[in-house]
């Protein structure tokens, strides 16, 4: 890749890195399997044990396996995952949403306030996802400056 | 990361040149033009398989237009080879059954999205044009791009093929809905499931494939903010296509399921069919399927879009020999679009029960979305004024794009709110709007483009006539065909009806006693006057057919590389462009549009000409 | 001509091609299984009580295959480390490490895991007294069992005295994993309902033995009498003599032959446009266990008899899987834990066969870059063929992230 990885010592110190990864993964299997087996949890709270413990997990095996700690800079890969997760939780939330907001008989009218929140969000967001990608995207020309930007002056008739 | 002064650009494009005098052998028939992996031989194979589909959807709907307008007579010339080739039972008599228009129906909706407009303007025009513009000498990924193409045509294969089988093709329209979908006895569904894996398969990496080589192989100079426009709409339509088809490729597999291992997926309990309990587990929700199809296919619609309006911005800067007012904006307004795009899609599910507040934020979204495309179309249509306009076909389509799109658009607003949809909702009035939008919209702007770039793929133009000829005859024929629909479904036509809505008029005897709500005489007399159009249209494209073809050896041929004195660099090529594209080193110094340049010799400064 | 910043990465991206192609696949990849977990989440919220088999699940197997990727992904990284040190043999040993993961993997899912499942079926009979009773007669046999030595609590309640206690802790296990008020109020309900399954392996059944008879034959079907004559006789009728004797009295063709056979004799004699009927002449009991059959398979009707006449179940959660016989007059409905059992075993093996066919791609691929053909890269080119490697081994991180969170979500909720 002719980065900085290439270092001997550095190579030495992630291999050391991933078998200390693969020790806390295999750690952290054995735990939630350890925590089922001993203790009973409400749906819910079993739900957000395991999945801290997979998100701890998956961070793990982003950052050191998928060496994403050191591609941090990279903002084609970042900004990629945040975009996805987004789409992926929105795509969740929604349709849950959309399941659990069902009108029925003798539940209580919605209080405006969640409307007007529900409404906010669906502008802030995109709002707040724009400015982000102009900023990413906007990089210095490597080349020479280009010609005064053309505004239109004469008006000349071109015949095809 | 940031310390890499060892390798500049200028240096990788020296040593791209030096790369080329290694192999190049003369390559078999069948590598060159078959199997290839040049981006511009792909785009074309694309190009042709998306027009040939894009007719022969047309056709079913032609088809499909006779039984609405003349419901229980025999199609002329083509009911006979209907019962020839599909048997009685579907066409008894040279007239179409109700299942044969449902398949038709089907079919029409899934060829024109994915295997007509798709291919012909993401993926044809995009693989042709997106490495020119951007000064590459090819897609990132040749043998991924060559894979895409054939996944595609083996979905295509699939999805034809489903026609001849016993019971036919797919039926449940292209929305496949659940329970329907799941328990349609034949096999038809299923082909239409596995097609679609294919096609979704081939769009993904053809996603992939887009989305690299735009980000990484953009030639030195090119920066993002000097794209032309049509690379930043290819760009936004990729990321839609990455993000929001596998959703409906999980949905597929698991219809897939319900369908060949029966599960339950989308089967609620307690299913009857025809007064019979189903043997099924039950426990499933036809919702679901709604959403994750929903999911894709709002995006999808962007995708049907957006590179329509990326050819149309290239073609009135082009003839309007002035910069695009407000490319900033432009850009800022697809980016907006594209995030946006995967936030409305319930828009389609006003009528499913939904509460309150999730249709407060998706009406919200869907209205705000409204937006970015006016912000959009306002920029092309200001970038008119003051410019000398050379009115030639590719101009003409361009043009006519702007005042149709705009006509698609405004009708949307009232089905994107709750209160309007309840009565629009699967009428002909979401029919007219959203052909509006795609086809005197999205096909026009293909039209365009494919008479703008025909000259960079063979040499030659093709003749300004016919092409004149083409674009007056379908703008009328369009505006024939589809306007009219706007009544018809405000007076309560509904979709997929394949009587045209006689069960429903005035003139059905049954319906005597019923004042309100019928259809009226003018309204059912419509329909006649509709399909007329529609059968015109189909004569219209064939000046258009014979141009094509006639044009690629007898057109006359141009007399430079830059025919039409563009700025973009895909101009830049010898003509035709050859393998890797470019005679010499490219280097970007200018922004996309610079027409008109003041103090400069010719009205148009190339993006590749040094600033002086 | 070459491709651009294949090897060497971008100056302002930072990348090379394959690594964000990767990245970029990737993430189409999490809206697929997303969508996949999804649909899990909303199925289950939907579920009705009791119709969620979560308990069903053997958490060592999949603890254990979570370890074995986990494994893999370890071993996929230090071989891509192995490469950046310019150690052919070192990467060969750690990806040779890796396949035989992803192959143990595949084996313990596809020959142990699934195959389990097919085998073990649940049976819901159409009267609750008669579904006590078989309950009663498992019961018993666990607590004479219990009593004899110390595994009182090994089945639960056994030694309580209750059958249904000792049916509601097993039913709650395997449906709620602990006990709670829906998880009562949804038993007592199927309890008297009789809308329980009694789950187990099928040991044996009583099959039938069928006659085939023709009983006319139609000239007008559009078959020549020789072609009804040839069919007699390839179906086992001696001479054409006889043939045409059957052909116009009619009379029994075949006797005693099993399910297939008939169907297919009454297939092609209805094609040569004779009038068949297929009558149960007795029972033959088979001593197998099969798989995925389904209710039809032990309803279907051949002339006022069934296909099958009884099976014998081994039951679950009694001590030796001790055997009961079911009429399958009294079976509403049979299912294997097949995809159509319910939308729990549906969206199981979707999401595992899904996340098994990556697996399998990605031992497909491993295969390509360790054979010549694929190592014809390493000595042309070393960093290309680095950049492949590690490349893959972000696909294969994912696809071990996947598991990472199927596992708790599948075998532990």
């Amino acid at each position: 890749m002719g980065d900085s990885h290439d270092s001997p010592d550095f190579l030495q110190y992630l291999i050391r890195l991933f078998y200390m990864v693969g020790g806390v993964l295999v750690a952290g299997t054995l735990i939630t399997v350890l925590i089922d087996v001993l203790f009973t949890f409400s749906l819910p709270m079993a739900a957000l044990i395991g999945l801290v413990i997979a998100l701890v997990k998956a961070g793990f095996v982003v950052a050191i396996f998928m060496h994403y700690k050191w591609d941090k800079k990279l903002i084609m890969i970042t900004w990629t995952m945040v975009l996805t997760f987004i789409f992926f939780a929105g795509m969740m939330g929604l349709i849950m949403w959309a399941e659990g907001d069902i009108p029925r008989l003798g539940r209580a009218e919605v209080p405006t306030f969640w409307v007007v929140a529900a409404a906010l969000l669906g502008v802030a967001l995109p709002a707040a996802f724009t400015l982000l990608t102009i900023k990413l995207l906007s990089q210095p020309a490597p080349v020479e400056v280009a010609a005064p930007r053309a505004k239109r002056v004469a008006k000349r008739k071109k015949t095809d | 990361m940031s310390d890499k002064a060892e390798v500049t650009q200028t240096q990788e494009a020296v040593e791209v040149h030096h790369g080329e005098h290694d192999e190049h052998h003369a390559q078999s028939f069948w590598r060159t033009y078959i199997f290839s992996t040049d981006h511009k031989i792909i785009g074309i194979q694309y190009g042709f398989c998306g027009l040939a589909f894009l007719f022969f959807g047309f056709c079913l709907v032609a088809t499909m237009r006779w039984s609405m307008a003349y419901d229980g007579q025999a199609v002329p010339f083509i009911g006979p080879m209907l019962e020839a080739m599909l048997g009685s039972n579907v066409a008894p008599g040279g007239v179409m059954s109700a299942e044969l228009y449902n398949v038709f129906g089907a079919m029409h909706g899934t060829i024109m999205v994915f295997m007509g407009i798709v291919p012909i303007a993401f993926a044809a025009f995009g693989n042709y044009v997106v490495p020119l513009q951007i000064g590459a000498v090819d897609m990132a990924f040749p043998r991924v791009n060559m894979a895409s193409f054939w996944a595609f045509f083996l979905g295509c294969v699939v999805m034809t093929v489903s026609f001849f089988i016993p019971g036919g093709a797919a039926q449940a329209g292209w929305t496949s809905y659940s329970p329907l979908a799941s328990m349609i006895p034949t096999d038809g569904q299923t082909y239409w499931l596995i097609g679609m894996v294919l096609l979704i398969t081939s769009s993904l990496l053809g996603a992939v494939n887009f989305l690299v080589t735009i980000i990484n192989m953009r030639a030195p100079g090119m920066t993002w903010l000097r794209l032309p426009f049509f690379v930043w709409v290819q760009f936004i339509t990729a990321f839609l296509l990455l993000l929001a088809f596998p959703p409906l490729e999980a949905a597929g597999i698991l219809q897939l399921m319900d369908r060949v291992l029966e599960t339950s997926f989308f089967l609620p309990t307690g299913l009857v069919v025809g007064g019979q309990d189903v043997d099924v587990s039950g426990g499933g929700s036809p919702l679901l399927w709604q959403h994750l199809f929903w999911f894709l296919a709002h995006p999808e619609v962007y995708v049907l879009v957006l590179p329509g309006m990326g050819i149309v911005c290239e073609v009135i800067a082009n003839n309007t020999r002035k910069p695009i007012w407000g490319y900033k904006f432009l850009v800022g307004s697809v980016v907006v679009l594209g995030f946006l795009a995967f936030i409305v899609w319930a828009h389609h599910m006003y009528m499913t029960g939904m509460g309150t507040v999730i249709s407060a934020f998706f009406q919200t979204t869907t209205l705000i979305i409204s937006i970015p495309s006016v912000i959009i179309l306002t920029c092309l249509f200001i970038s008119l004024w003051g410019g000398s306009i050379r009115f030639n076909t590719p101009m003409l389509f361009a043009l006519a794009f702007l005042p149709m799109f705009g006509i698609g658009g405004l009708t949307g607003l009232p089905l994107g709110f709750n209160f309007s949809d309840v009565a629009l909702h699967d009428s002909y009035y979401v029919i007219a709007h959203f052909h509006y939008v795609v086809a005197p919209g999205t096909i026009f702007a293909i039209f365009a483009g494919v008479y703008y770039w025909f000259p960079k793929m063979t040499g030659r133009r093709m003749s300004e006539y016919w092409g004149k000829v083409h674009f007056w005859l379908s703008l009328i024929f369009m505006n024939l065909i589809f306007l009219p629909m706007f009544a018809q479904g405000m007076a309560g036509m509904s979709r997929r009806m394949s009587d045209g809505g006689a069960t429903y008029s005035l003139a059905n005897p049954d319906n005597a006693d019923i004042t309100v709500g019928a259809l009226s005489d003018t309204i059912m007399n419509l329909n006649v006057s509709i399909s007329a159009a529609a059968w015109a249209m189909l004569v219209a494209q064939v000046p258009f057919i014979v141009n094509l073809f006639w044009s690629v050896k007898h057109g006359e041929k141009v007399e430079s590389d830059n025919p039409w004195q563009a700025t973009t660099l895909e101009w830049e090529t010898p003509t035709p462009p050859p393998h890797g594209n470019f005679a010499k080193e490219i280097k970007v110094y200018r922004d996309p549009y610079e027409y008109s340049v003041p103090g400069a010799k010719k009205d148009f400064s190339p993006q590749a000409q040094p600033a002086k | 001509m070459e491709i651009p910043y294949t090897v060497k990465p971008r100056p302002d991206t930072g990348l090379y091609n394959g690594k964000l192609g990767i990245w970029l696949f990737l993430a189409s990849e999490v809206m697929l299984f997303g969508a996949l977990f999804s649909s899990y989440v909303l199925l289950r919220v939907g579920a009705e009580d009791g119709t969620w088999s979560m308990g069903l699940m053997n958490i060592t197997v999949g603890a254990g295959n979570t370890m074995v990727l986990i494994a893999s992904s370890m071993f996929v990284v230090l071989a891509w480390a192995e490469l950046k040190q310019g150690n052919l043999a070192g990467y060969k040993k750690w990806k040779w490490a890796t396949i035989a993961c992803a192959v143990l993997f595949l084996v313990v899912k596809w020959s142990y895991e699934w195959p389990q499942k097919f085998k073990h079926y649940d049976v819901w009979l159409n009267d609750a007294k008669l579904l006590h009773e078989k309950f009663e007669k498992g019961y018993q046999e666990t607590v004479s069992h219990a009593e004899g030595g110390n595994h009182a609590n090994d089945h639960g309640d056994a030694a309580n005295g209750d059958v249904q206690k000792f049916v509601e802790t097993f039913y709650t296990k395997r449906f709620f994993k602990e006990t709670s008020d829906a998880s009562q109020t949804a038993f007592k309900q199927e309890w008297a309902n009789g809308t329980l399954a009694i789950s187990g392996h099928i040991n044996a059944y009583e099959e039938a033995q069928i006659n085939v008879e023709v009983t006319g034959w139609n000239a007008d079907a559009g078959a020549s009498e020789a072609d009804a004559d040839r069919a007699l006789v390839e179906l086992g009728v001696s001479v054409e003599e006889a043939a045409e004797d059957l052909r116009k009295k009619g009379g029994l063709i075949k006797e005693r032959i099993d399910y297939d056979w008939a169907k297919r004799a009454e297939y092609l004699l209805g094609q040569a446009g004779f009038k068949v009927t297929l009558s149960v002449a007795g029972y033959e009991k088979v001593e197998a266990h099969p798989w995925f059959w389904r209710t039809p398979r032990v309803n279907e009707d051949i002339g006022g008899n069934p296909r099958v006449r009884s099976i014998v179940l081994g039951l679950d959660h009694t001590h030796h899987h001790d055997e009961i016989e079911i009429e399958t007059r009294h079976i509403s409905r049979l299912s294997a834990y097949e995809p159509k059992h319910s939308t729990f075993f549906g969206i199981y093996y979707t999401i595992t066969g899904l996340h098994a066919a990556h697996v399998f791609g990605g031992i497909i691929v491993m295969l390509y870059n360790m054979l010549p053909i694929g190592l014809a890269l390493w000595h042309k080119d070393r960093e290309r063929f680095t950049n492949r490697i590690e490349t893959f081994g972000l696909f294969w991180h994912f696809v071990d992230l996947v598991w990472i969170f199927l596992f708790p979500i599948l075998y532990i909720l």
